[in-house]
């Protein structure tokens, strides 16, 4: 009598078990991810569009890679989306790289700001040298402020109209190539991971207060994106007292064209742009650029750039040594304002 | 005791069988229901973007929304939605690129850049617009020049530069030789450089006898005599100045007599740097707007009248792309969908006489009332067309039923079951196709 409950309760049990098993396998078939990620047909969207719904690991950065092949391109997707919450289900749409190569929004464009700095010192005896101190707060400025530094070639390919860039973009470089910034400013550059450009004066270089083609050659190596600044550092639109025309367009010639050997022979480097000694130029010097290849002259005029402006007048803004953190902040103009509607 | 047992737990069994199908029942109409949310979250963010002038993302939202479902595909409000805002992002284009070419006639550079910068935006590659911003905007490093018979390096440039030196610049940007012989018809470029511009002075007596025909208003004779003057110095900022007042008072009395064409052809050939200019071609524009939006009122008005309702609103649209702030406009396109309506309805066309209603503004005269009548007699169409669909389907005809239901969810887009019917027999349709 007591086997035959026994055997009842042990069946009833079973049975109870295999219920319980049932019910679970149906909730859990039900429960599986059915599609990690739905693309929308974009058949009917302009070329390079994408509609896509957001799966729970989504970031900005993970888009980007999957679909615009680089990570860092997060921010495009971010900022044609009017920077939203990235909420599973919703849809979000992916831009192409080369949308709104000009930074337009519907009141105002993206400008870009270039600093140039001479040479960074402990203590300044004119306004072009700058403290460390000062140089450091600067590049902290920048850091917290969520600037992106960009390399001058970014900066040309955005006037070309070729590439976007990100936003709040400014340039960094330095003229000359004095012997400090082998010391002091390029480990800083290096540890803020900030890009920057070095305009030569090559016949200032090997000099006792300027750079050596070895410190040069290794920093170029390192990623220091090296250029030119004529041979001698004269002034391009002055002619000199008593010289024909002749003579003034060789010496032009010849500042640019000797400057672009001597690196290109010692650095193996073919440059492509030019600062102008003082920041000085004319349609003379531009033409004669031109001819030799250069792509792009920068000036000092004080100003910031934007997608359609002239490549052989890119503004620069100089930093000098009495400058505080709001001066400094002044020359970093990212946005002008403008009804584009 | 043992089959109550059984009976128990059979029981428990079917309500966890029940369990799991609410479950999956839940899980649809859940999914169905988030679906909705999501389109209702995508529309208003359309709706938003294009208060902001974003109406290209606007544009590519309602595209979004038109590829969610068969349903939004064929929704009539979506598909007019997306040809009014391609049709208006084309139309800003051509206004804008026309404004900019006219601002860059005018030299009124600043205002040029501002148009083709609009126009980028609307439409990135925007080839015209390229080209402005980036090569005629920006003042040329060089000019072409053809070389004409007897020109030589030599005479170009002292004709250029009043430099004869600077030939051998031209010969080295040109890859020439300097003492060669220039060949006819050769392409030079030349760059820009400052000449010394040697203004001859004219008589004061001629300057004063001009003014004096300007009062008089004899226009035509101060116009020819400054043109005199001007051809022999065209820099002088004095004569030029003149000639620009002449030419704004010429036109003050076409722009009273509304004969704006004639007046704009003048307003053109005021120089850019004319003190106001930029005022005085806004006060223009704002004019002759005016005074087309008014015209073709009176034309949209007139088809109104003789039941023409199609050409009322093809001529209303036309106002409000131009000007969307014109209440005349609106308020004639809501008379024409109204009237229009009510002739679909009389016509027992319910859906056209609902598509019409929707169209015009909520507060119009009894459309609230018009609308709710429509709509009943639209849920009972629809209901008809679901019963059908249900038939349809108990006779396996599926690919019938759906299109049945197609119909309803037309007729009410909102029907409690139509939407998950398709869903469901699609799910279905599906499962067979991969059995075959």
């Amino acid at each position: 009598m007591f086997k035959q409950t026994h055997n009842k309760i042990m069946r009833a049990n079973l049975f109870l078990g295999l219920v319980l098993c049932l019910s679970l396998m149906a909730c859990a078939y039900q429960r599986a991810p059915v599609d990690s990620r739905i693309t929308l047909p974009n058949a009917c969207f302009p070329a390079g569009f994408e509609a896509v719904e957001i799966c729970r690991e989504d970031s900005f950065a993970s888009l980007a890679a999957f679909y615009l092949d680089d990570p860092a391109k997060g921010w495009l997707i971010d900022q044609y989306n009017g920077h939203p919450k990235l909420v599973p289900g919703d849809i979000i749409i992916i831009p192409p790289d080369s949308f709104n190569r000009a930074g337009l929004v519907p009141d105002g464009f993206q400008t870009v700001p270039v600093l140039a700095y001479q040479c960074l010192v402990q203590k300044p005896s004119n306004k072009f040298e700058v403290i460390t101190n000062r140089f450091v707060e600067q590049m902290d400025f920048l850091k917290e402020n969520n600037y992106n530094i960009i390399t001058l070639d970014q900066l040309i390919a955005f006037i070309n109209y070729k590439e976007v860039i990100p936003p709040r973009a400014v340039v960094i470089t330095f003229d000359k190539g004095w012997r400090s910034f082998y010391k002091i400013a390029w480990p800083l550059l290096k540890k803020y991971n900030f890009p920057a450009t070095l305009f030569l004066h090559t016949d200032f270089i090997g000099n006792k207060e300027g750079l050596s083609w070895k410190e040069l050659n290794q920093m170029s190596k390192e990623g220091l994106d090296l250029q030119c600044q004529t041979k001698s550092l004269r002034n391009l639109i002055k002619n000199k007292k008593g010289d024909s025309f002749k003579s003034y367009f060789k010496t032009l010639q010849k500042e640019v064209m000797d400057a672009r050997s001597i690196i290109n022979i010692r650095l193996g480097i073919q440059c492509k742009y030019i600062a102008y000694p003082y920041g000085k130029t004319d349609n003379l010097v531009v033409a004669m650029l031109q001819k030799l290849g250069i792509s792009a002259g920068l000036t000092l005029e004080r100003g910031s750039n934007a997608a359609f402006s002239d490549n052989f007048r890119i503004k620069r803004s100089m930093i000098l040594s009495d400058y505080n953190i709001e001066d400094f902040e002044e020359n970093l103009i990212i946005f002008k304002s403008m009804a584009l509607k | 005791m043992r089959s109550a047992a059984v009976a128990f737990y059979l029981c428990l069994f079917l309500y966890f069988l029940t369990g799991c199908s609410n479950f999956i029942i839940l899980n649809s109409t859940k999914l169905s229901t988030s679906d909705h949310t999501i389109s209702d979250t995508l529309i208003s963010k359309a709706l938003i973007l294009e208060k902001q002038m974003e109406l290209n993302k606007a544009l590519l939202i309602w595209k979004v929304i038109a590829c969610r479902g068969p349903h939004y595909q064929t929704d009539q409000t979506v598909q007019d939605k997306i040809k009014t805002l391609q049709n208006r992002i084309e139309y800003l284009v051509k206004t804008h690129y026309d404004k900019g070419c006219l601002y860059y006639s005018q030299k009124a550079l600043e205002d040029a850049r501002r148009e083709f910068l609009i126009i980028l935006r609307y439409q990135p590659q925007h080839a015209g617009a390229l080209d402005y911003l980036k090569n005629r905007l920006t003042p040329p490093v060089y000019i072409n020049y053809q070389a004409a018979p007897k020109d030589t390096l030599q005479s170009i440039a002292k004709a250029h530069y009043n430099d004869v030196k600077k030939a051998l610049l031209l010969a080295w940007l040109n890859d020439l030789d300097d003492q060669v012989k220039l060949k006819p018809g050769t392409l030079l470029c030349l760059p820009v450089l400052p000449k010394i511009n040697q203004v001859s002075k004219k008589s004061t007596s001629t300057l004063s006898q001009v003014k004096r025909l300007v009062k008089k208003q004899q226009y035509s004779k101060a116009l020819a005599m400054i043109n005199k003057l001007l051809n022999k110095t065209p820099n002088n900022s004095k004569f030029i100045l003149l000639a620009d007042a002449v030419h704004i008072a010429m036109a003050r009395p076409y722009i009273l007599d509304q004969k704006y064409e004639i007046a704009l052809s003048l307003l053109n050939k005021v120089s850019p740097s004319y003190p106001r200019i930029k005022q005085i071609l806004d006060d223009f524009y704002i004019k002759r707007q005016a005074y087309q939006s008014k015209q073709l009122l009176q034309i949209a008005n007139s088809h109104l009248t003789a039941a023409e309702y199609d050409k009322a609103l093809q001529v209303t649209n036309e106002i409000l792309l131009k000007d969307p702030e014109n209440r005349e406009a609106s308020s004639l396109v809501d008379a024409a969908h109204y009237a229009l309506g009510r002739k679909l309805a009389a016509d027992k066309n319910e859906y056209g006489a609902w598509r019409q209603f929707k169209k015009v503004s909520p507060g119009y005269k009894n459309i609230g009332q018009l609308m709710q009548n429509i709509q009943k007699k639209l849920n009972k169409k629809a209901d008809t067309y679901y019963k059908t669909g249900v038939k349809y389907y108990l006779r396996e005809n599926l690919a019938g039923a759906i299109q049945k239901w197609k119909q309803t969810l037309k007729y009410n887009p909102q029907h409690p079951k139509a939407a998950k019917d398709i869903a469901r027999v699609e799910r279905l349709l599906e499962k067979l196709k991969k059995v075959n």
